[in-house]
């Protein structure tokens, strides 16, 4: 991953003069890969919008704040799979629904929401992947679709990475195993 | 040597616990991964299922960039932060206060005028007095006339209300009970 210089851009977010040009370059450089990380989370396009909006928001607010003891760019992805996560129990309360209805409900926008396309293969594995634990789908997103580090990913989920490659390796049976079902 | 010197005892010999196995270096840390990249599994047969299958509107990454600049630094600048107001107030007071004051310092003491009664004739203060006069008396004039439109105002309202109390006996009750 392209990680910016991170002091420079500090150094120039804390300065009055140049605070706008340092978190457009900011904005401009995570977006993308801030949306499709909260994408694969809340599944449709107008959810993932709305907590991406709300992430850079909260950066934008705590970037003063921000200690230097972490990257910034592992300190953005936690908050936004807080955020993610917190949207997911938000939709759980507002429907009262249970964890496993919020999954069947996230399956259904993947089979009949817009913006979905993507062959059998594909659809397959995002199923398979909303059948997982939370904790697993995660790590397995993150290992596996945006190929972070076992440090990083332990860095962003606050886990131990023995406990990571263990949630992964169980995600990864899973998940083949639902694959080569029928 | 006596048997008993030669008979070797597991307990309290920590050599023998010592591993003899060796692996090559950094052999645990890739493990993991070379287990996952060597596994047959249809995970790793195709690059198409790291494809995600979801789509954005057409150049919906622009407008996400304007829109969170305008929800962060646009609604900054809108908001002016208090100190900054302050700053601004007591910079203004300040700048007033020397205004005043250079005007008091520096006004030449022969350009102010006092101006004197005698100056001005006893027609002038005789008209002056008149016209405070009769502008009292249009006020009081005035007043009198609000009392009068007022009280008339009260009875037509009390000649309302008795006439009311007077077809609807069941309203003609007092407030004792409500009096503690």
């Amino acid at each position: 991953m392209e990680v910016l210089e991170q002091k420079g851009l500090l150094r120039e977010f804390k300065s009055a003069s140049t605070k706008e040009r340092a978190f457009r370059e900011l904005v401009t450089a995570y977006q993308e890969r801030i949306y499709w990380h909260v994408r694969k989370i809340v599944i449709t396009h107008d959810d993932a919008d709305d907590v991406t909006q709300e992430v850079f928001i909260k950066v934008y607010k705590s970037l003063e704040n921000f200690r230097e003891d972490s990257q910034l760019f592992t300190w953005i992805y936690r908050i936004a799979t807080n955020e993610a996560l917190n949207h997911l129990k938000k939709m759980k309360r507002r429907t009262s629904l249970s964890i496993d209805d919020v999954h069947g409900e996230l399956q259904n926008h993947l089979t009949h929401g817009g913006l979905i396309s993507g062959d059998e293969i594909q659809m397959k594995l995002q199923k398979a992947l909303l059948k997982l634990p939370e904790k697993q789908r995660l790590v397995f997103n993150m290992k596996y679709f945006d190929d972070l580090k076992y440090d990083e990913i332990a860095e962003i989920t606050g886990t131990s990475v023995g406990a990571l490659k263990a949630s992964f390796h169980l995600a990864v049976k899973k998940i083949e195993e639902d694959l080569n079902q029928d | 040597m006596s048997n008993k010197d030669k008979h070797i005892k597991l307990d309290n010999n920590p050599e023998l616990a010592k591993n003899v196995f060796e692996v090559p270096d950094g052999y645990f840390d890739n493990l993991h991964s070379k287990l996952i990249e060597n596994s047959e599994g249809i995970l790793n047969q195709s690059d198409k299922l790291k494809e995600l299958p979801f789509e954005v509107p057409a150049n919906y990454f622009e407008e996400l960039t304007d829109s969170i600049l305008e929800k962060t630094i646009g609604n900054e600048t809108k908001v002016i932060p208090l100190t900054q107001q302050l700053w601004f107030k007591v910079t203004a007071v300040a700048a007033s206060l020397a205004l005043i004051a250079s005007f008091y310092f520096l006004m030449p003491e022969q350009s102010i005028v006092e101006p004197s009664l005698s100056d001005i004739s006893n027609e002038t203060i005789i008209e002056y007095l008149h016209a405070q006069q009769s502008s009292q008396e249009d006020l009081f004039e005035g007043l009198d006339s609000l009392d009068i439109l007022l009280d008339d105002m009260i009875a037509e309202e009390l000649n309302i209300f008795a006439d009311v109390l007077s077809t609807n006996t069941e309203l003609n009750y007092d407030f004792e009970y409500f009096d503690y």
